[in-house]
C-alpha cells in the first residue's frame, strides 16, 4: 500500500498562492499531461468496458488456463474465462469505489480541516485531535474488520467505509493550510468588514485551498483504489462484482502462481500500478503547482547546472573587450586607474572555460 | 518534558478510542449476525462459543451496554482477547503471541531499512537535484503505485515457482523445530528474505519521494545558503544544515504513515503464508472469525502506538525546539 | 581616495535560461574601496539583492550569471581575482575568508537544530583546518563578546535568542575570519529602530578596530544615508547614480535619486517637502524601453523613451550619473 507521497509538508509552508495564478502552467507540465491522458483512458474503459468486453467475464469456455493470444489477450481462467474482458468490466467498479470514497473523505476533510483551522483553540483541538486518531488508527485492518462485520458488501458500502475512514490526511493538510491562510491580510480585511464566518470560509479560503484539496482527493482515490483492490483481493468485498481485485481473488484460489498462469494476476496489478502512477503524477504537478521549487528543471535548465550556493556563470555575449564599452562609462571612482586592464585580457583568452567548470563537473 | 506528556496524552486517548471502536462495530451491525453465524457453522459451534458470540455482539439481552463496556474492558486488562472460532477453543491471545514475533522481526527490520535506505537516497537525489537521480522518480512513482500483495505475488511466481531460488510460502522449513538453534534461526531468515525484499522494494520508493521533495524546500532555507556562503564543505552543509533539519518533518511523516505501511506488510504475509499476524487476520477473515479478527486490529494497533511513540522520541532527540521552552 | 579592494565590471544577471529569462541587473559597474561603506538604494526589485548575491555567486536558482567580471583585490598587494572564475573549491576557501555576509531575516539565518557555538565554531573548522577545538571555543567566545553578547549564550540553540541577539550572532559569525569585506543585505529590516541603530553603530566601530570595507543594503535610506560614505542608487537593475552620501543627499543629480531621498522625512537637518515617486516599480520581464525610469520621470524628455543613459563621470569626475539631462546627448547605448 503506497503511503501518500503527499504535498502535505511542502505546501504547509511556502504561500498558497492568491488565487489569480497561471492556471495553465499546470496544464503544460509535463507529468500532470501523461497522468491526465493516462486516466482518461481508464475512465473511459470504466464507461464503455462492459460494453465492449468481448466476452461475458463470468461465462465458462472450453480454453482452460490458456496463456495470452488472439481469442484471449490475456490468456483464460482454469475455468475458462475470459480476463480481459474481466479486466475491462471490472475498471468500472474501481474507479466508482475510488471516487465515491475521495469524494466522501474529500467533503468531510473540507469540513474537518477547514474549520477546525479557521476556528481554531478549543474547537481546533478537538477536531484535530480527532482526525490524529484516525490517521494513527491503522486504516486497512480498521476497513477489514467494518467490512466483515457488515452484511452487505457491495461497492458502494466499501466506498463508504473507505471515504468514512480514510479522510484525516486532508483534513490535517487544509488545517495547516487554513491556519496559515487565516492570517493573512484579506481575510482580516474581509471580518474586519464584517462578512460572516461561512461566507469568508466560502468565498475567500477554499478558493485558495483548490490545489490542496486536489492534491487531497486524488491522493485518497489512489488510497481508495488499493484499499478496494485489497478488500476484494482478500475476500472481505462482494467477490460476484468483477474488479480487478477480484481476479487477483480468483487468481489467488486457484494457485494461479504454482500453475505458473502469470497472465492471470499480471494485467490486474499492471493495471493498478498504471492507474496509482497516473494519478500520482497529477498530484506531482498539483505540488509543483503548489510549490514551484519541487519542479524538476527543464530541458534547456538542464544544460547549465542550477546548484544552490554557486551561482552559475554563463557568458552570454562575447567577452567584451578590456577596457571599452561598459568600462568607460563606469570607473565610478572617477580618476583610479582603469581596472580592466590586466585581469580582463587573461579571461578575455579564454571564453567559455567558466561555464564549463560549473557544467561538466 | 511538556511535549513528551501531551503525546503520551495523545496516545492514551488513541488507544482508547480504538478499543471502543473495537467495542462498538460489531454493536452496529444490523439483523441477527449471531444466527447468521450459526446457520453457516452449521452447527460446528458448540454452546461455549455461541455464548460469546451474543456477548460479542451486544446481544445478551441481561445486561446493560454500559455493563457490556464495563465487562469488555474488564477482560482486556486481564488479558482475554476472547475465544478463537476458526480454532476452537485456542484464545486469541494465545494466537497472537505466537504469531506476533513473526511481525514484528519481518516488520521491524524491514520498515527501518526502507526508511533508511530511502532516505538516504532522498537525501541525495533532492541534493542534487537536476541530475541523472531526477531520473528515478518516474521510476518511483510507479513502483510505489503497486500494491504490496501483487509484488509480493509477482516475487513469488519469478523467484519462487520460475527459478525457485526461494520458498513460496511459510515462516521457516517444516522440519525444523522452531528454537533458538542455528538450524532454525537461518532457515526462517531464508523464509523471510522474500518477503522482506518485496516490502522494501515497495515502501522505499515512498520515503524517497518524501525525502527528496523535503531536501528541495529546506535547501532554499536561508540557513543553507548561509553555510554555503560560510565556505563550509559539502558534506558538511548537506547533511548538517540541509538534511539534518528536512529530516525532522520526514519522521514525523514516518509515524503517520506507519498505519499504512502496516496495512501493506499484513498482506505480504498473508500473501507469502508468512506466520505473522497478517496471515492470522487474513485466515480469521476467510473464516469470520470475529474474535480474531478484532483481537488482531487491537494489537496492531497498539504496537503502531508503540512505534509512534518511539518516532516521537527520535524527534524530541533531533529538534531542541521540543526540549526546551524558550 | 584608497586603493579598490572590489571592482564589478560589465554584471549581467538573469533569472532563467533561454527565451523565458529575466534581466535582473545589466551592466553594473561599482566599485568598492579599502575601509569604506558603500550603500546600496533602491525600490524592492531594483535590483540590489541580486547584484549582492552574484557578486558572492550565491544566487539561488534560476539565478545565471550572464556577463562581466567580479575582481576582488587582497590586502598587502597579492594577484588579484575574478570571482566569476572561481571553481566550486576555489570559492569554498575564498568564501567567508574574504567576503563574508550578513543575511537578510536573521531569523532564518541561523541553522535552527545546532547551537551557536557550533555554528560559529564551523567555519573555523573548515577554514583554519589546524586549530585545536579549544582554540575554536575560545574564539568563538571572543566573537560573542564583540558584538556585546556573554559567551554562556554559546550552548544555546537559536529559538533561544531574541531576534535582536540573533543579528548580533551572525554579525559576530561574519567577522570569525576578519574578512576584507562584509556584505549586509537588510540586515537590521526587522528589528526595531532603537535596536537598528544599535547594531550598525556597533558594526561602524568594529569596523573602525577591524579595519573592513562594507557594501550596505536597506530599503531604509535614512539609515543608509547615516552609516555610508558612498551610496549607489538602483533602478531596473541598473544603477542610475553613484556619489558621497552627503553629496547625494544635498543634490540628487537623477530624477529617481531624488525622489527617493524625498520620500522620507529627514531625521536630521531642515525640513523639506515630501514628494514621493508616482507610479510603481517596473516589471522586470517587460522593461520600458530607453532609459527604465522614464514612465515615472517628471523631467523625461525625447531621448529618454528611446535610447539607455550610460552612467557617465559628472561634477568634475567623483561622482557619476545615468540620466540624459546630464549627458551630452550620443553617448550611451541604444
Amino acid at each position: 500500500m503506497a503511503q501518500p507521497t503527499d504535498a502535505a509538508i511542502a505546501t504547509a509552508e511556502p504561500s498558497p498562492a492568491p488565487a489569480r495564478r497561471d492556471r495553465t502552467r499546470f496544464l503544460r507540465n509535463p507529468k500532470t499531461l501523461t497522468g491526465l491522458v493516462i486516466l482518461a483512458g481508464f475512465v473511459l474503459v470504466a464507461v464503455i468496458g462492459p460494453w465492449i468486453a468481448p466476452h461475458d467475464p463470468s461465462a465458462r469456455g472450453p480454453e482452460l488456463l490458456q496463456p495470452p493470444s488472439w481469442q484471449h489477450p490475456f490468456g483464460t481462467t482454469q475455468t475458462g474465462q475470459d480476463i480481459f474482458s474481466q479486466i475491462l468490466v471490472g475498471a468500472r467498479g474501481v474507479l466508482v469505489v475510488g471516487f465515491t470514497a475521495a469524494l466522501i473523505a474529500g467533503v468531510l476533510s473540507v469540513v474537518v480541516g477547514v474549520t477546525a483551522g479557521y476556528l481554531g483553540g478549543l474547537g481546533d483541538d478537538l477536531l484535530s485531535s480527532v482526525s490524529n486518531i484516525f490517521l494513527v488508527i491503522p486504516g486497512l485492518p480498521l476497513i477489514i474488520i467494518i467490512a466483515s462485520f457488515l452484511p452487505d458488501t457491495g461497492d458502494l458500502a466499501i466506498a463508504a467505509i473507505i471515504g468514512l475512514t480514510g479522510w484525516a490526511w486532508g483534513a490535517r493538510v487544509l488545517r495547516a493550510q487554513t491556519l496559515s491562510l487565516r492570517n493573512r491580510d484579506y481575510v482580516q480585511a474581509a471580518k474586519a468588514t464584517g462578512e460572516s464566518t461561512p461566507r469568508i470560509i466560502v468565498f475567500e479560503l477554499l478558493p485558495n485551498l483548490t490545489a490542496v484539496i486536489a492534491s487531497g482527493f486524488i491522493g485518497t482515490v489512489i488510497f481508495a483504489v488499493l484499499a478496494n483492490v485489497t478488500l476484494a483481493f482478500i475476500g472481505v468485498a462482494d467477490i460476484s462484482d468483477w474488479n480487478w481485485g477480484t481476479v487477483l481473488f480468483w487468481a489467488q484460489s486457484n494457485q494461479a502462481l504454482a500453475q505458473g498462469a502469470w497472465w492471470w494476476f499480471v494485467p490486474a496489478g499492471l493495471c493498478i500500478a498504471l492507474l496509482g502512477t497516473a494519478l500520482a503524477l497529477i498530484n506531482f504537478g498539483i505540488d509543483e503547482f503548489i510549490n514551484p521549487r519541487l519542479r524538476s528543471p527543464g530541458k534547456e535548465d538542464r544544460a547549465v547546472r542550477m546548484r544552490i550556493g554557486f551561482t552559475p556563470v554563463v557568458r552570454r555575449d562575447p567577452p567584451r573587450d578590456a577596457g571599452t564599452g561598459s568600462d568607460t562609462a563606469g570607473a565610478p571612482g572617477g580618476g583610479t586607474t582603469d581596472p580592466g586592464g590586466t585581469t580582463d585580457a587573461g579571461v578575455a583568452g579564454n571564453p567559455g572555460t567558466d561555464t564549463g567548470k560549473e557544467t561538466h563537473r | 518534558m511538556k511535549y513528551l506528556l501531551q503525546r503520551l496524552a495523545f496516545y492514551a486517548v488513541t488507544a482508547w478510542a480504538a478499543i471502543t471502536i473495537n467495542f462498538v462495530i460489531p454493536r452496529l451491525m444490523p439483523g441477527d449476525p449471531v444466527q447468521a453465524l450459526i446457520n453457516r457453522f452449521q452447527g460446528q459451534l458448540s454452546t461455549k462459543a455461541i455464548d460469546s458470540l451474543y456477548t460479542l455482539f451486544g446481544l445478551d439481552e441481561e445486561r446493560s451496554l454500559w455493563q457490556q463496556y464495563l465487562d469488555y474492558w474488564g477482560n482486556l486488562l486481564r488479558g482475554d482477547l476472547g475465544t478463537s472460532f476458526a480454532f476452537f477453543p485456542t484464545g486469541v491471545g494465545d494466537i497472537i503471541a505466537e504469531s506476533l514475533p513473526w511481525t514484528l522481526a519481518l516488520m521491524g527490520v524491514t520498515t527501518l531499512i526502507s526508511f533508511v535506505l530511502g532516505t538516504g537516497i532522498g537525501i541525495y537525489a533532492g541534493w542534487r537535484r537536476g541530475s541523472w537521480l531526477d531520473g528515478l522518480l518516474p521510476v518511483t512513482t510507479f513502483i510505489s503505485s503497486i500494491p504490496y500483495f501483487w509484488l509480493g505475488l509477482l516475487a513469488i511466481s519469478v523467484f519462487a515457482v520460475q527459478w525457485r531460488v526461494f520458498p513460496a510460502s511459510g515462516g521457516h522449513d517444516a522440519s525444523v523445530v522452531p528454537g533458538m538453534t542455528w538450524g532454525f534461526i537461518s532457515s526462517a531468515l531464508y523464509h523471510a528474505l522474500l518477503p522482506a525484499i518485496t516490502i522494501v522494494v515497495s515502501a522505499v520508493a515512498g520515503w524517497i519521494l518524501g525525502m527528496r521533495n523535503m531536501m528541495v524546500s529546506v535547501s532554499s532555507e536561508d540557513y543553507v545558503l548561509v553555510a554555503q556562503a560560510k565556505g563550509l564543505s559539502e558534506r558538511r552543509v548537506m547533511f548538517s544544515y540541509a538534511a539534518r533539519n528536512a529530516i525532522l518533518p520526514n519522521i514525523s511523516n514516518f509515524a503517520l504513515s506507519l498505519g499504512f505501511i502496516v496495512g501493506g506488510t499484513l498482506l505480504v504475509e498473508m500473501v507469502f503464508s508468512y506466520p505473522g499476524i497478517g496471515y492470522r487476520l487474513f485466515q480469521a477473515v476467510g473464516a469470520k472469525d470475529y474474535p480474531m479478527m478484532q483481537g488482531v486490529f487491537l494489537i496492531i494497533t497498539l504496537a503502531v502506538l508503540a512505534a509512534n511513540l518511539l518516532a516521537d522520541l527520535a524527534y524530541m532527540a533531533l529538534d531542541p525546539r521540543t526540549r526546551r521552552e524558550s | 581616495m584608497t586603493e579598490p579592494v572590489l571592482e564589478i565590471r560589465g554584471l549581467d544577471v538573469d533569472y532563467g535560461l533561454g527565451d523565458s529569462a529575466v534581466r535582473a541587473v545589466r551592466d553594473i559597474n561599482l566599485t568598492l574601496h579599502r575601509g569604506e561603506i558603500l550603500g546600496l538604494a533602491g525600490e524592492s526589485g531594483s535590483g540590489k539583492s541580486t547584484l549582492a548575491y552574484a557578486v558572492t555567486r550565491l544566487l539561488p536558482p534560476p539565478g545565471v550569471i550572464t556577463g562581466g567580471h567580479v575582481h576582488y583585490r587582497p590586502g598587502g598587494g597579492g594577484p588579484s581575482v575574478d570571482i566569476l572564475d572561481l571553481d566550486p573549491e576555489q570559492l569554498r576557501a575564498f568564501r567567508w575568508q574574504e567576503i563574508s555576509l550578513v543575511f537578510q531575516g536573521a531569523m532564518n539565518s541561523l541553522n535552527p537544530v545546532h547551537t551557536v557555538r557550533s555554528q560559529l565554531t564551523d567555519v573555523l573548522v573548515a577554514h583554519r583546518p589546524g586549530m585545536s577545538r579549544a582554540d575554536r571555543n575560545n574564539r568563538a567566545a571572543e566573537l560573542l563578546s564583540l558584538v556585546g553578547i556573554s559567551a554562556d549564550r554559546l550552548g544555546s540553540y537559536p529559538h533561544q535568542l531574541s531576534g535582536g541577539m540573533r543579528q548580533r550572532v551572525m554579525i559576530a559569525m561574519a567577522l570569525a575570519l576578519e574578512p576584507e569585506i562584509v556584505l549586509l543585505d537588510e540586515p537590521t529590516t526587522a528589528l526595531d529602530v532603537v535596536m537598528q541603530r544599535q547594531i550598525l553603530r556597533q558594526l561602524v566601530r568594529l569596523r573602525e578596530e577591524l579595519g573592513f570595507s562594507v557594501v550596505f543594503i536597506t530599503h531604509d535610506i535614512s539609515l543608509l544615508l547615516e552609516f555610508s560614505d558612498r551610496v549607489a542608487v538602483m533602478y531596473g537593475g541598473r544603477i542610475v547614480e553613484e556619489a558621497g552620501a552627503k553629496e547625494i543627499y544635498r543634490d540628487a543629480h537623477h530624477p529617481y535619486s531624488h525622489g527617493l531621498l524625498h520620500s522620507f522625512p529627514a531625521l536630521h537637518g531642515p525640513r523639506r517637502e515630501l514628494t514621493g515617486i508616482p507610479g510603481s516599480p517596473p516589471d522586470l520581464k517587460s522593461m520600458p524601453s530607453g532609459c527604465a525610469f522614464h514612465p515615472r520621470c517628471p523631467k523625461a524628455f525625447d531621448p529618454c523613451g528611446t535610447r539607455v543613459p550610460a552612467l557617465t563621470p559628472a561634477d568634475a569626475g567623483d561622482r557619476s550619473v545615468a540620466c540624459w539631462l546630464h549627458t551630452e546627448h550620443g553617448s550611451g547605448e541604444s
